[in-house]
């Protein structure tokens, strides 16, 4: 039997792992060029090439100016690919007053099982008060927040969030990002609230990254999501796939940890 | 299981920085180990004292230390020598074939070696390696950015230029200078665009990116994924993991 590194040597989809990638976009972006525009079909085809089962999307236009615009995106997807599509619900904090009647609209359609904030692209902090309903909701159902989390401050304010939301899960997206001081702050972060998680999506990582989280805050909490298509997920899945660390913490990262969040119950996710 | 492909790292260093992020490597003897776990073959490599003291001091560093690693080869960093700092040209040409040293880097950003990627400055180096077909290496930000590769092949239109350390973000410079341009290269390691190899390749060929992975800086693992699971052909893969750099290397004419 091959094992999961041997498959991104030879560049063959990963099989016998269902891997749950946690952190998608979709669509176009203003500040470059995404090849073919990033459709829902490139995706999933992007997605047989290298072996990912489903797909956790945000469209790029709700972190961007329109989340209602795209919100609809992603029910177009969940209803194209309900079996590889799980939605985000992506809300706005500078349109408080609408943030309730979003969060019902999107989650009334099956598929939509967690939220998602870009506190940088709407140019607030996390802890801004107009997030307050979109945690409320997490906090009422128990389900994960996908947060962009870049630099000390996001970090510290997830700090803050994780005690007084403790049955919502908060995701750190980048565990920090930027670099190296911030992730230290992320994974203390992480260790110090069971309800916090980080994901590894990381256009510039260093080398050892992986080896070093999974040193730090154990295989349990860390997630894999890709920012398709932000950039490839090519990337992404070989730098897990070849890390130095064991079968079954791969095995944590790729599918496990997100099957618990996302409440996936499909027996395959228990292996 | 070893890789399907040969690969060969363009963009690797070693030795102690100023800033070691968590979990990265040091140790020339780590990154041998790095190769060997994601079946790299061999690496052109640079010490980091080249990059962070002196490069006169990490250049012979380098030499001193990898002369008996089969699969390392030595990359020189160069300076102006205006202020008698760094060898002249002439001399340098001289060294670098006493130490079989086929390929240059530079680090002129301002946080880093901070003078002017410019003619005034380089314009003599730059000469040289066209002259010898001497591949150069540079980093995107300390170039100031994929602009610069506009001023750069216009006045060196035989310049094997190799941009190493760029972004996902470029295509809309990049694409117009891959059309304008035939003397420049991609490293592969931060161009990570969604199908960003596969367009680059549709459109200009898979002549124009080489492998490399930034180790330590960057993640070598991510480097080889984004090669074998590109969408595109194994004759292709081979052309960018090391067919596209021996090609380079053979051409050096000391």
């Amino acid at each position: 039997m091959m094992k999961i590194a041997d498959y991104a040597k030879a560049g063959l989809p990963i099989k016998d792992v269902p891997i749950i990638d946690e952190h998608n976009h979709l669509g176009r972006w203003g500040a470059f060029y995404v090849p073919g525009g990033g459709t829902i079909d490139q995706m999933v085809n992007r997605m047989d090439q290298v072996g990912i089962s489903k797909i956790c999307v945000t469209a790029h236009a709700s972190i961007g100016p329109d989340y209602v615009y795209g919100n609809n995106l992603v029910m177009d997807a969940l209803k194209r690919y309900p079996d590889r599509v799980i939605g985000y619900v992506t809300v706005n904090p500078n349109y408080p007053e609408d943030m309730q009647h979003e969060l019902d609209r999107c989650f009334a359609v099956p598929g939509f099982r967690a939220i998602k904030f870009h506190p940088e692209c709407h140019g607030q902090p996390v802890d801004c008060k107009g997030y307050e309903a979109a945690f409320e909701e997490a906090e009422k159902r128990g389900c994960p927040i996908l947060i962009h989390v870049w630099g000390d401050d996001a970090v510290r304010a997830v700090d803050g969030l994780a005690p007084r939301f403790p049955h919502a899960i908060f995701i750190m997206a980048h565990m920090g990002g930027t670099d190296g001081h911030s992730m230290e702050k992320a994974v203390d972060v992480v260790n110090r609230h069971p309800n916090v998680y980080g994901d590894v999506a990381l256009s510039r990582p260093t080398e050892g990254n992986i080896e070093w989280l999974v040193k730090e805050i154990g295989s349990k909490r860390v997630l894999f999501g890709t920012d398709m298509p932000f950039y490839d997920p090519s990337h992404v899945i070989a730098r897990v796939a070849l890390a130095d660390i064991t079968e079954e913490e791969k095995k944590d990262i790729f599918y496990r940890n997100a099957a618990k969040i996302m409440k996936l119950d499909n027996p395959e996710y228990r292996k | 299981m070893r890789s399907a492909y040969h690969f060969f790292d363009c963009r690797a260093s070693y030795g102690m920085r100023c800033y070691r992020a968590p979990g990265s490597f040091y140790r020339k003897e780590d990154l041998l180990r790095k190769m060997a776990d994601y079946s790299i073959d061999c690496a052109l490599v640079y010490h980091s004292l080249s990059k962070e003291y002196d490069p006169m001091v990490g250049n012979h560093v380098l030499c001193r230390e990898i002369k008996d690693d089969e699969n390392l080869f030595p990359v020189w960093a160069v300076q102006p020598h205006y202020t008698g700092e760094f060898d002249t040209p002439s001399k340098l040409l001289e060294d670098m074939k006493a130490n079989g040293v086929k390929a240059l880097t530079m680090f002129p950003a301002p946080s880093s070696q901070n003078f002017s990627f410019a003619e005034f400055t380089c314009g003599e180096i730059f000469h040289m390696c066209e002259e010898h077909q001497i591949p150069f290496f540079v980093d995107m930000d300390q170039m100031g950015g994929i602009a610069a590769v506009d001023w750069l092949c216009a006045a060196h239109p035989k310049l094997p230029l190799v941009v190493t350390k760029v972004n996902y973000r470029i295509d809309r410079d990049l694409y117009p200078l891959l059309d304008k341009y035939r003397n420049f290269y991609i490293e592969v390691s931060g161009y990570k665009p969604f199908e960003g190899i596969k367009s680059i390749c549709e459109r200009f060929g898979a002549g124009r990116l080489i492998f490399g992975t930034g180790m330590p800086e960057s993640a070598g693992g991510a480097a080889v994924g984004l090669v074998t699971y590109a969408d595109i052909t194994d004759s292709e893969k081979n052309m960018i993991a090391s067919g596209n750099l021996k090609k380079l290397l053979g051409g050096v004419a000391l």
